[in-house]
């Protein structure tokens, strides 16, 4: 699960994950999804760029 | 000085204004007060009931804090400032989540007790529900405000600078500065260096510097402001500034009522 | 919304030391720069000894006079008060 708000700043970025993953799996170049997105900070940009969805590994465990 | 107001961007959540007029204090204590000072609902006690879920409690209490909640702070009054002992419908109101999975929880699906107060972002996803697990909580909605904790920050991002003014005295248009510039003040028109936005520039002086003749001057003028404010959608950046204005001013007529029981 | 508490630690003919209780360095730095506008106003400054837990503490001192430190502090806040009056009737047609 992606945080709720960017670390640094506190932009709310929670809601923007889905998409930014969805259009990065489609091929299109991470840096201009995020500039469309309006993440325009580097500390939010972070957040996205560097997160690795987990869950499903975790869930057998549980 | 008359003070002067000109916006060059705004929108719901963002506005960008130049205020002129004012002493660095006022600017100031505007800045912080928007940070800090203005009051705004945030999720603040979680009690739960049932979580299987591959969150701790801990962790998703923090998720629903920090979740942007959109409501009028002045429809109900902070904690410590209310008439109650361990709180009343005056100063807090419940959201609450009930969920079986596979589902994805949202923040769309909390479901409030107060019809006044709604999400900001309907798409955070709080979290993911794999095949049998249950979710099931009741949360407590406070006014609070950013000295508390950063959920109750209106201003995501509030910070101004002084105008900065460059003027060139002396050139040989030798384009020094157009490279040198990270800002990209100056630009180089049929050969010659021109001023363009001076209002980007960081005063990092890297172009007075390069400058072989010292020919660039910069400026700050002392009491024009250019604030830039972004919020997370709880208020509008227009209502966040608004409402900063009014709370300083109230402040100090309340001070000034006090002043005169004691100066008799 | 909360009255604002003021706790008088020294009072004299030109001076005047004040508790500002739940004040924080938003409203003290402002009423400072305010105060030191004044002409007939010889120190004003506060300091916040532990940050967090106290209580700004404000000292002021002013010329002789006719007016006297409840009085300049009074005039002090005034003149806030009519800069952000001004500010929100600007701010009308603008931002709003």
């Amino acid at each position: 699960m992606i945080p709720v708000r960017c670390f640094t700043c506190g932009k709310v970025i929670g809601g923007l994950w889905e998409e930014y993953k969805e259009r990065r799996d489609a091929g299109e170049d991470p840096g201009e999804v995020l500039d469309d997105l309006g993440v325009e900070r580097y500390c939010c940009r972070r957040m996205l760029l560097t997160h690795l969805e987990i869950v499903d590994k975790f869930v057998p465990y549980q | 000085m008359a003070i002067e107001i000109n916006v060059i961007e705004l929108t719901e959540r963002y506005a960008k204004f130049i205020i002129s007029g004012l002493t660095p204090a006022s600017a100031n204590a505007l800045r912080r007060c928007m940070i800090n000072e203005v009051p705004r609902m945030a999720i603040d006690e979680v009690n739960f009931y049932e979580n299987t879920s591959v969150l701790f409690d801990e962790q998703l209490a923090l998720r629903l804090g920090l979740i942007p909640l959109r409501a009028d702070p002045g429809l109900y009054v902070l904690e410590d400032e209310c008439t109650c002992e361990d709180g009343c419908s005056l100063c807090q109101s419940t959201a609450s989540i009930s969920a079986e999975g596979p589902i994805k929880i949202y923040s769309s699906d909390l479901v409030m007790g107060d019809e006044n107060i709604s999400v900001a972002d309907d798409n955070i996803l709080i979290v993911d529900l794999k095949d049998g697990q249950k979710l099931l909580l009741n949360a407590i909605i406070k006014l609070g405000t950013g000295e508390m904790h950063a959920k109750w920050q209106n201003a995501v991002v509030c910070g101004y600078k002084n105008i900065p003014h460059v003027s060139i005295t002396d050139c040989n248009d030798c384009g020094r500065c157009v490279d040198v510039c990270p800002r990209d003040v100056f630009k180089c028109v049929d050969g010659r260096v021109m001023i363009g936005d001076d209002i980007n520039c960081s005063c990092c002086n890297l172009c007075v510097e390069a400058c072989e003749l010292d020919g660039i001057v910069i400026e700050e003028d002392p009491e024009a402001f250019l604030f830039k404010l972004e919020t997370d959608g709880g208020m509008t950046a227009s209502a966040l500034i608004v409402y900063a204005v009014r709370m300083l001013r109230d402040k100090a007529v309340r001070l000034k009522s006090v002043l005169e029981r004691f100066s008799h | 919304m909360k009255d604002v508490e003021l706790k008088v630690l020294r009072e004299g003919t030109n001076e005047l030391e004040l508790e500002f209780v739940g004040e924080g360095h938003t409203f003290m730095n402002l009423l400072k720069s305010s105060l030191l506008e004044d002409p007939d106003v010889l120190v004003a400054t506060y300091d916040i000894k532990f940050m967090n837990i106290s209580n700004p503490i404000m000292y002021l001192k002013t010329r002789e006079g006719d007016r006297n430190p409840y009085q300049v502090l009074g005039d002090a806040v005034d003149r806030i008060i009519t800069k952000f009056d001004e500010l929100s009737a600007k701010l009308v047609g603008v931002i709003i």
